[in-house]
């Protein structure tokens, strides 16, 4: 029996086919099939191609297989895939970060965006400085000079 | 909260507020202090409950470093201390002023990363080792007949239980309770328990209490029922870790 295959469009074109059980990991892409035509090409408007490459290279890695190698799913296994997943982000520089995380919100792929939050967290923000913070994320600073200075004050034990 | 369908966007180099959220609540609650000073909606953010509620299950799953709680000194409690287990780091619990000396008996139930110290004297406070927050608790009742008694209370032989202290998962209120025998003080029914909310500051009665007398008993919170537990003595062993304490409040 033949493996299903599905088609994928970026924004810009570009045009992937992937595995049914690749692209399944989306919860968003069921909802797209039933929507328009199961044969027909699926346009994902919001990812452009390279990061739709890099989200379809995750679920790759992160399918479930169902059948053969008579359950691998080891502790070794789940070991590597961990590794991988660490080094699959620190690959990224931000700006493929924040639309990593902004696809996988838009596909519904749980595990990726699970993934890619904590990698921000961990390495972006946690730790910074409140104007670090601000640059990272590209917040306006709405406070005045005043309302910031309360701010800080009131959490002063936070600061040190 | 998954399948919300974003407006066209192609490469972005900031994030909406809605997704900044969900990293948001995977920072420690330290890192979240600091950050009201991002901006108002950052801060608006961190003060809500459903953003509390959200980054306290957050750090539950996430099998952040338990703390254990010590004693600084086995009789005068001149600071209590946390020890993160794996790294090491010491950091000292602040105390209000006015409580410094005196020794106090600590809940064994620890919850959301709070700590409950109390006496059967004085008023006892909840604490947070995160952040440094507390609240006093009021005299409740039996505090208040134990002060008026003075030593002529030790004749009446009544057993002192230990509080309780939990959050009611029904309303998501913290409280304290205590759950003590009625005979001997002149009350009625087998038991009278006392609760604390949070919410309203105040100790109130809750009928009917538990409906056989106890001895030597701790009382949990849970959904809002009392559950006794037993265990030995609850005094505070010098250098001996107190209390595990999960997660981290916001308080």
């Amino acid at each position: 029996m033949s493996k299903k295959n599905i088609v994928l469009k970026s924004s810009n074109g570009i045009i992937f086919e992937v595995e049914e059980a690749v692209a399944l990991q989306s919860e968003t892409i069921p909802y797209m099939i039933e929507d328009d035509c199961a044969n027909d090409t699926i346009p994902l408007a919001n990812v452009t191609g390279d990061i739709l490459a890099l989200v379809i290279e995750y679920c790759k890695k992160h399918v479930v297989v169902a059948d053969g190698d008579g359950g691998g799913s080891s502790s070794s296994s789940q070991e590597d895939l961990k590794n991988w997943d660490a080094q699959f982000m620190n690959d990224l520089d931000q700006s493929k970060i924040f639309n990593l995380l902004l696809a996988a919100d838009f596909l519904n792929i749980k595990t990726l965006f699970d993934l890619t939050c904590q990698f921000v967290a961990d390495t972006m923000i946690k730790g910074k400085s409140v104007e670090e913070v601000r640059r990272t994320l590209n917040i306006e600073k709405d406070y005045t000079s005043e309302e910031e200075a309360k701010a800080r004050q009131e959490n002063e034990w936070a600061f040190k | 909260m998954w399948n919300k369908r974003r407006c066209l966007r192609t490469e972005s180099e900031s994030l909406p507020h809605e997704v900044v959220e969900y990293i948001m609540e995977r920072l420690p609650a330290k890192s979240l202090l600091r950050f009201k000073a991002v901006s108002k909606q950052w801060k608006s953010t961190i003060e809500s409950s459903f953003f509390k509620g959200r980054q306290l299950i957050h750090g539950q799953s996430s099998g952040d470093p338990e703390v254990f709680m010590m004693c600084y000194h086995p009789h005068r409690v001149k600071s209590l201390r946390t020890l993160v287990v794996g790294s090491s780091s010491q950091v000292e619990i602040p105390v209000p002023r006015e409580m410094k000396n005196i020794p106090y008996l600590v809940c064994r139930s620890s919850c959301d990363g709070l700590v409950c110290l109390y006496d059967r004297w004085f008023p006892g406070f909840v604490v947070n080792p995160t952040t440094g927050w507390y609240r006093t608790l009021p005299l409740c009742d039996l505090q208040r007949l134990r002060v008026r008694l003075g030593d002529s209370y030790y004749t009446l032989g009544h057993t002192i239980s230990d509080l309780g202290f939990g959050k009611d998962k029904l309303t998501g209120t913290y409280k304290a309770v205590w759950l003590y025998n009625s005979a001997e003080i002149g009350l009625e029914n087998a038991t009278t328990c006392e609760v604390f909310d949070f919410c309203s500051n105040a100790w109130s009665y809750v009928t009917p209490a538990a409906p056989y007398r106890i001895a030597g008993f701790s009382c949990h919170l849970q959904s809002s029922v009392c559950q006794c537990r037993g265990f030995s003595d609850g005094h505070v062993q010098p250098r001996e870790p107190l209390v595990r304490i999960r997660g981290e409040a916001v308080v």
